[in-house]
C-alpha cells in the first residue's frame, strides 16, 4: 500500500532543470556557438583556409588577422574555423556510429538473453584495446582518411555505449510492462525500440554526451599525431601539431587550437553531468 | 484555525497519549497536509487498530508516533506523551533510548528494513547491544532465544543466514525478533502482513497477540484489511484522508458501524456480500490532499451525502462511553431509519 | 465446453548451481491437467512459488512449458501474435504493467492497430467504448499511466487486454496490489464484463475470500501441483484436501469472533529445489501417514478432484459461519440502497 508519501512519479522525460544548471547552460550556449560557427564558417571569414600567403606567415593577432595566421600565412580563425567543422564532424560522426552500433548491442544483449554472453565479450575485447591504440591501427590497416577515422572514433565510444546501454535496458526488463507488450503480440523490434528504448535512452543519452567530449578528443589526438586526414585539410590536432614547430616564435597557433579543443570537451562534459544530475534528482 | 479536539475516550490510564496531532510535508507545490487534528491513545496490553486506505494518513500516523518522519515533515501536537513523560520535553537521546528500548516498529517491507549485508544473529547481537550491556556470546544466545520464540525452525542455522536467503515470512519473523528483543511496552506494527501467505500471516499474527498477552505490550496495528482488524484490536481507529473519522472497541465497531465510511470499508469485504451478487465498494478515489473538498471529505464519495455534508465539516462526536463518529448521520440508523 | 485444456503440463527452470556441480532444475510445475471451460470464472490459488503464476504466464504464452499439452478450442494452443487474440493477461502491480512512454489511449489502441482489428477511422470510437466498459471517462484516453491512480490503471491494463476480444483473461493477482474498497471495484467490474462479452477469466490469487466471492470452479495448488479443484461452493463448503483446509481455516472473516476452528499449519513451504517425496504436502500435513512419503498421491477424476491419500479419513470439515450483527447489517443494507440510487445518477469513476 502506498500511502501519501509517495508522490505521482513524473514521466520519464528529460526535465528542464537543466536551465537551473548556469554551468549547463553556459556549456551548451558556447557548444551552439562554436557549433554554428563551423557551420557557418564560409559567411563568417572572407578567407581561403587552404590559399597560403607565405609572406604573412606566423603574424600574431591583429594586422587584419584577428587571431593572426600560421606557418603558411593562412588565416587562423578561419582555420579554426574549418578545423572546429571537421573535428565536430568526426565527432559527430563517430559518436553517432559508436551509439547507434552500441546502443543496438546494449539492448539486444538485455533483450535477448541468449546472445549477451556473445555480445558482451565481444565489447569487452573491444574495451581491452586502448582507443589511441585502436586508431593508431585502424589507419595503418585502412589508411589515414576521413572512413577510417570516424570508424576509429566510433569502435573506441563503443564499448562504454553498449555498457550502459545493457544495464539500463536490463533494468527496464524486469517491468511487467514489456510482458505485457510481449502479451498482446507485439513484434520484437516494436518492444525493442517503443518500449525498451523509450524506457531506458535517458542514462544512454547522457553517458553519450559525455562519450562525444571523449570522441572529440580522440579525433583531435588523431590529428596531432598525424594519423588524421593529412595537410592541408584543416583539423583542429592537426593545427595543433603544425603550431608546435612554432611554439616559441609564434605560440598563438597551437595555443587557440587547443583552448578551442579544450573548450568544445568541457562544454561535452558539464553538459554530461548536467544531464546525469537531472536523472539522478529524477531518480530520487 | 484551530481544530477543536476531543481527548481519546480511555478506559485505563494511556500508556502513550498523543491529542490534536497534525503532520504536513513540504512539496514542491506548496505544503501537504497528512495528518489533521488526530487524538489517540492506547493502554497496556491493548491493540488498537488505525485502519484506512492508501492516502489516509496511516503510515504517517506510525512513523510520527516513532519519531521517524523524514525532515521534510512538519509536525505539531498539543500533547504527545509516553507512559506520563512528555515527549516534547525529552532531548533527542532520551528519544532515541525510548525508540529502541520501549517503543519498536515493525515495517510492512521485512526486505527492505534489514541490513543485506550483515548475517541475521548479528543484527540481533547489535539491537541488543546497543541498549544491554553484555558479553557478545550471551548476546547471541539470546538472539537465537529470541528468533526462536518467533518460530522460526532452526533457529541456530537462520541466526547465520543472510537476509536475502530467507524467505518473506521468515524475514519478517526475524524484524519481529528484532522488534520484540528487548520486550518493547509499545509495538507499532504498520501492516506487517500485507505483504505474506496467509498461513504465515496467521502465525505472525498470533505472535504479536501472544506477546502483547504475555508482556503487556500496548499495541498499535495499522491496516487497511477489516479481517486482521477483527482479529487483533480490542479498540479501532477508522482514519479517512488525514483525520479520523470514527473510533470505537472493537466489538461496536463491528456490531454497529457508524461512518459511511467504514462501512464502505466492510462493505468491500467479499465475505459480507452475497456470492456471485456484485459487492458494495466505496466509488471514486481519495481526494487530492492539497484540494480537499469543502465540507466532510468524505461526501465526494459517500452515498448519504446531502447539502450539509457538502459545506459543514462534521466533528468527530461521542456517541457512546468509547465512541466517537465524525458524520452528521450519527447514530446512522436512527437518523437514516426515521427518515424512510 | 472447454476453452482451455492443458494436460500433464510441466514446467522446469535451470538454474545455474556452483561452477563445478550440475546445474539444479527448479520444478515450478509438475503434471498440471486442467480445464477452463467457456465464459467462466476459474480460480487458481496457493501460496507465493506455488507455481500459480508461472501456469498463468504460460497459458497466456509468456512461459514455455518443459512438457504437456496445451489445447485452445480442441486445437493445440498456438503461438506469438494468434495466441494473443485468443488469450491476454493483466498482471498484479499496476505501477509496473503499463509503458510509462505512452498515452492510455496509445495503450489501448496498440492491441487494435497491432492486430488490424478495427479501420482507421473507427478507432477513437472503439477507444472510447473500451474506455467505457472499463468505467473511464473518455479524457483518461489522453493521460499517461503515472497521471492516474492504481486502480484506474488496472482498468486500463483491462481495456487494453479486452481490446483484442480475447476468449480468456489471465488475471495474475490483479487486485492484490489495490486498497480493499478498489478491489472490491475492480472485482464487480471483472463480474460486469464478464456478463457483458462472455469472456473467461483465469483469476489468480493467493487470498481465498474474493476467490470465493467471484468464481465458479476453484483450483489449490501447493508446490507446482494442483492439489484439489471443484465447484467452488463445493469446495469451500467441504474442502477434501488438508492443505485447502488450512488456508480456508487461516483466512480472517471480517467479524470478530470469540472462537473460530483453527487449524494451524506449522513451518513453511520447502524449497522446490528439493521437494519431499511422495506427497509434497506431507511434511506440514497434520495428517500424514506413512503412505504420504512413499508415493505421490493420484488425482482422482470425480468433477471436485483432490490427491490426498487421506481424504477419505478426515475429520468433519465444520464451515466458518458468518453470522453479521443485525445493526451491521441494516446499515449495510441503507448503505447499498443509497449506493444504488448514486449509482443510477453517475456510473464513470
Amino acid at each position: 500500500m502506498s500511502d501519501t508519501l509517495t508522490l505521482p512519479r513524473r514521466p520519464r522525460r528529460l526535465p528542464p532543470r537543466l536551465r537551473r544548471n548556469p554551468m549547463a547552460a553556459l556549456a551548451l550556449g558556447l557548444l551552439l556557438a562554436i557549433a554554428l560557427a563551423a557551420i557557418f564558417a564560409p559567411l563568417l571569414t572572407s578567407f581561403d583556409p587552404y590559399e597560403t600567403a607565405l609572406r604573412q606567415r606566423l603574424q600574431g593577432p591583429g594586422n587584419g588577422h584577428l587571431l593572426g595566421t600560421d606557418s603558411q600565412g593562412r588565416d587562423m580563425l578561419t582555420r579554426l574555423l574549418y578545423g572546429a567543422r571537421t573535428t565536430l564532424m568526426i565527432g559527430c560522426a563517430g559518436t553517432a556510429f559508436g551509439a547507434l552500433l552500441g546502443g543496438s548491442i546494449g539492448l539486444c544483449a538485455a533483450f535477448y538473453r541468449k546472445l549477451d554472453g556473445v555480445l558482451m565479450r565481444l565489447v569487452d575485447v573491444l574495451l581491452s584495446f586502448p582507443s589511441i591504440l585502436f586508431g593508431l591501427s585502424l589507419a595503418a590497416i585502412l589508411g589515414p582518411g576521413l572512413d577510417s577515422l570516424i570508424l576509429a572514433v566510433g569502435l573506441s565510444v563503443m564499448p562504454g555505449i553498449a555498457r550502459i546501454s545493457r544495464g539500463a535496458a536490463l533494468s527496464v526488463m524486469t517491468q511487467d510492462y514489456i510482458e505485457s507488450g510481449r502479451a498482446i503480440g507485439l513484434p520484437d523490434h516494436r518492444l525493442l525500440t517503443r518500449y525498451l528504448l523509450a524506457n531506458a535512452y535517458p542514462p544512454i543519452l547522457t553517458y553519450t554526451t559525455l562519450a562525444f567530449g571523449d570522441a572529440i578528443l580522440l579525433a583531435a589526438t588523431l590529428g596531432f599525431l598525424g594519423l588524421g586526414l593529412q595537410p592541408p585539410t584543416a583539423e583542429l590536432g592537426g593545427i595543433a601539431a603544425e603550431g608546435r614547430a612554432f611554439l616559441f616564435i609564434a605560440p598563438h597557433v597551437s595555443t587557440a587550437a587547443s583552448l578551442l579543443i579544450f573548450a568544445i570537451v568541457l562544454s561535452f562534459n558539464l553538459l554530461g553531468d548536467a544531464l546525469r544530475d537531472a536523472g539522478d534528482r529524477r531518480a530520487q | 484555525m484551530k481544530m477543536q479536539s476531543l481527548p481519546a475516550p480511555q478506559t485505563t490510564a494511556p500508556l502513550l497519549r498523543v491529542d490534536n496531532l497534525s503532520v504536513s510535508f513540504r512539496t514542491d507545490h506548496g505544503p501537504l497536509p497528512a495528518l489533521q487534528g488526530v487524538s489517540l491513545g492506547v493502554s497496556p496490553g491493548e491493540t488498537l487498530a488505525v485502519v484506512g486506505e492508501s492516502g489516509s494518513g496511516k503510515s504517517v500516523l506510525s512513523l510520527a508516533l516513532m519519531n521517524l518522519l523524514p525532515p521534510t515533515a512538519t509536525m505539531t501536537a498539543d500533547h504527545l506523551s509516553f507512559d506520563g513523560r512528555d515527549l516534547a520535553s525529552l532531548g533527542q537521546r532520551d528519544k532515541r533510548a525510548l525508540r529502541g528500548r520501549d517503543m519498536a516498529m515493525i515495517f510492512q517491507e521485512p526486505a527492505t528494513a534489514l541490513n543485506p549485508v550483515q548475517r541475521i544473529g548479528d543484527q540481533l547481537v547489535e539491537a541488543i547491544l546497543l541498549h544491554d550491556d553484555m558479553p557478545r556470546v550471551r548476546a547471541h544466545t539470546r538472539a537465537v532465544e529470541a528468533l526462536a520464540a518467533t518460530g522460526i525452525p532452526s533457529p541456530d542455522v537462520r541466526a547465520r543466514a543472510y537476509p536475502h536467503q530467507l524467505s518473506g515470512g521468515m524475514r519478517q519473523r526475524a524484524l519481529i525478533a528484532m522488534a520484540l528483543i528487548h520486550r518493547p511496552r509499545l509495538l507499532i506494527a504498520d501492516e506487517p502482513t500485507t505483504a505474506l501467505d496467509v498461513t504465515v500471516q496467521a502465525q505472525i499474527l498470533d505472535l504479536i497477540r501472544d506477546l502483547a498477552r504475555e508482556v503487556g505490550t500496548a499495541t498499535i496495528f495499522i491496516t487497511h484489511d477489516m479481517g486482521v482488524v477483527a482479529e487483533m484490536a480490542d479498540r479501532v481507529a477508522v482514519l479517512y484522508a488525514g483525520r479520523m473519522v470514527e473510533m470505537a472497541s472493537a466489538a461496536d465497531l463491528f456490531d454497529s458501524p457508524e461512518h459511511p465510511y467504514t462501512l464502505g470499508l466492510l462493505g468491500s469485504m467479499p465475505q459480507l456480500s452475497q456470492r456471485g451478487a456484485p459487492m458494495l465498494p466505496i466509488t471514486g478515489t481519495v481526494p487530492d490532499p492539497r484540494h480537499m473538498p469543502p465540507g466532510c471529505h468524505f461526501h465526494t464519495r459517500c452515498p448519504f451525502a446531502n447539502g450539509t455534508c457538502e459545506t459543514v465539516r462534521p466533528q468527530l462526536r461521542r456517541l457512546g462511553p468509547a465512541r466517537l463518529t465524525a458524520c452528521h448521520y450519527a447514530p446512522l440508523l436512527e437518523t437514516l431509519g426515521a427518515r424512510t | 465446453m472447454s476453452l482451455l485444456h492443458l494436460t500433464h503440463l510441466s514446467k522446469d527452470f535451470r538454474l545455474k548451481g556452483s561452477a563445478f556441480g550440475k546445474p539444479l532444475v527448479l520444478r515450478a510445475l509438475d503434471d498440471i491437467t486442467l480445464t477452463i471451460h467457456k465464459g467462466e470464472t476459474l480460480a487458481l490459488v496457493g501460496e507465493s512459488g506455488c507455481g500459480k503464476s508461472t501456469l498463468g504466464w504460460i497459458v497466456a504464452g509468456l512461459h514455455k512449458a518443459t512438457s504437456g499439452q496445451m489445447q485452445v478450442n480442441g486445437q493445440t494452443a498456438q503461438t506469438g501474435k494468434a495466441r494473443a487474440r485468443q488469450i491476454q493477461i493483466v498482471f498484479q502491480d499496476p505501477f509496473g504493467s503499463l509503458n510509462p512512454t505512452m498515452t492510455v489511449g496509445a495503450l489501448i489502441t496498440e492491441p487494435i492497430l497491432l492486430h488490424d482489428l478495427a479501420p482507421r477511422a473507427a478507432i477513437p470510437a472503439r477507444l472510447d467504448s473500451l474506455l467505457s466498459l472499463v468505467g473511464l471517462r473518455p479524457e483518461i484516453g489522453r493521460r499517461y499511466p503515472h497521471e492516474l491512480s492504481g486502480g484506474q490503471r488496472q482498468r486500463v491494463a483491462l481495456a487494453r487486454a479486452l481490446a483484442v476480444e480475447p476468449e480468456l483473461i489471465v488475471c495474475d493477482e490483479a487486485v492484490s496490489a489495490l486498497d480493499v474498497s478498489v478491489q472490491a471495484q475492480i472485482a464487480n467490474l471483472l463480474q460486469e464484463i464478464q456478463a457483458k462479452t462472455g469472456v473467461a477469466l483465469l483469476f489468480i490469487s493467493h487470498g481465498l475470500s474474493l476467490v470465493r466471492h467471484i468464481s465458479h470452479r476453484v483450483a489449490v495448488m501447493y508446490l507446482g501441483r494442483i492439489v484439489e479443484e471443484g465447484p467452488t461452493e463445493q469446495v469451500f463448503a467441504s474442502p477434501r484436501h488438508p492443505y485447502t483446509r488450512a488456508l480456508i481455516a487461516a483466512t480472517l472473516e471480517p467479524l470478530p469472533a470469540a472462537s473460530r476452528p483453527r487449524m494451524k499449519l506449522t513451518g513453511e513451504v520447502p524449497s522446490p529445489l528439493a521437494p519431499p517425496s511422495g506427497c509434497t504436502f506431507r511434511t506440514r500435513c497434520p495428517q500424514a501417514q506413512a503412505i504420504c512419503a512413499t508415493d505421490k498421491p493420484p488425482h482422482d477424476a470425480k468433477p471436485h478432484a483432490v490427491a490426498c491419500w487421506r481424504s477419505d479419513d478426515l475429520p468433519a470439515f465444520v464451515p466458518t459461519t458468518l453470522t453479521p450483527p443485525a445493526r451491521m447489517l441494516a446499515a449495510l443494507q441503507l448503505y447499498r440502497a443509497a449506493a444504488a440510487r448514486r449509482a443510477t445518477e453517475d456510473t464513470l469513476t
